[in-house]
């Protein structure tokens, strides 16, 4: 039955077909005792506010100040972020993959969406799309490109594709120009798309010198 | 082809594009965490659900993903028999009536 307009401003707006179809759905898992809507608004919060892309660059600006440190992310980043404490949900088998000056590191999940989520958060709409999703695995370089990034011949480039038990984190190089900064001033240069190989370090925006 | 350049420069972090993305996603945690299915079990029913429209045409990461994504949802859970797809419609055309039957301003009940 369509709504009447003629009513205009009258009742509630009426939210889109999908929205209502969650509605409906949690209403009956409430009512069958399985859902507990606090437990879902503070996984909402949690992903909204707490955890983001910020997380994964204060790992990486560390490997890069830190030999040691890196050298442990690199062999068992497993054990490394449950002691940082960042092996939440989707953490659990987290591999560092390195990009040096013969390998840069692009991740995909070519099936569905699987991402780092307590190091990047939950993923940017393009990783989910079909077009990347397909073309990170058949034209890497072309996807590449497409992101602004060119990548030299000297350099080949690896696809990774994640799976519900393997993710991975780019851990990309270092700019020349960042070296010697602080952590915290470096984990500024870190972007979400470094860290998946869709891009590359950059100078924060607000960084004057 | 879809172009990727509309999302690729964009770098800020945004988690959700629509309220229900951020309901169906928090939902799927959730049940998952209570054990009504792993998430084995889960990726790869979004990932059927996904490879079967691939077929057809492109979708996008964002409205055409979160419905995959629900309908994977609804396909799992109904398979568990905790709910089925018929009276998840009845409850929401429930939820219709009620928007449609409230005053504006006023909150909205079953």
């Amino acid at each position: 039955m369509p709504h009447d307009h003629d009513e205009n401003h009258v009742h509630n707006l009426l939210p889109a077909e999908p929205a209502l179809r969650v509605k409906a759905l949690e209403t009956i898992l409430v009512e069958k005792g399985l859902l507990d809507q606090q437990a879902v608004d503070a996984i909402i919060d949690e992903y909204e506010q707490r955890i983001g892309p910020h997380i994964g660059a204060k790992i990486v600006a560390r490997a890069w100040n830190d030999p040691a440190f890196k050298s442990m992310l690199l062999a068992d980043s497993e054990a490394v972020l449950r002691e940082e404490g960042h092996a939440g949900r989707q953490g659990e088998h987290v591999v560092v993959v390195e990009n040096t000056n013969t390998v840069h590191n692009l991740v995909v999940c070519t099936l569905c969406s699987c991402y780092p989520w307590p190091l990047l958060g939950v993923p940017p709409a393009w990783y989910k799309s079909d077009a990347y999703r397909s073309r990170a695995v058949s034209e890497p370089r072309r996807v590449l490109s497409e992101f602004g990034i060119d990548i030299p011949k000297s350099q080949s480039v690896r696809v990774w594709d994640s799976t519900a038990e393997i993710r991975y984190l780019v851990l990309p190089m270092q700019p020349r120009e960042s070296v010697g900064l602080p952590t915290p001033e470096l984990a500024k240069w870190v972007t979400r798309n470094s860290m998946i190989g869709t891009g590359l370090p950059q100078r924060p925006k607000d960084d004057q010198r | 082809m879809i172009e990727l350049d509309r999302y690729s420069r964009e770098e800020m972090y945004k988690p959700f594009d629509e309220p229900w993305h951020a309901e169906v996603f928090a939902v799927t945690v959730h049940l998952s965490e209570r054990n009504l299915f792993s998430w084995v079990e889960w990726t790869d029913a979004l990932s059927e659900q996904i490879s079967k429209v691939k077929l057809r045409r492109y979708i996008d990461g964002s409205n055409d993903y979160y419905n995959l994504w629900l309908q994977a949802l609804i396909e799992l859970i109904s398979t568990k028999g905790i709910t089925d797809a018929e009276a998840i419609l009845d409850v929401q055309n429930r939820w219709a009536d009620a928007y449609r039957n409230t005053p504006h301003g006023k909150p909205v009940k079953l």
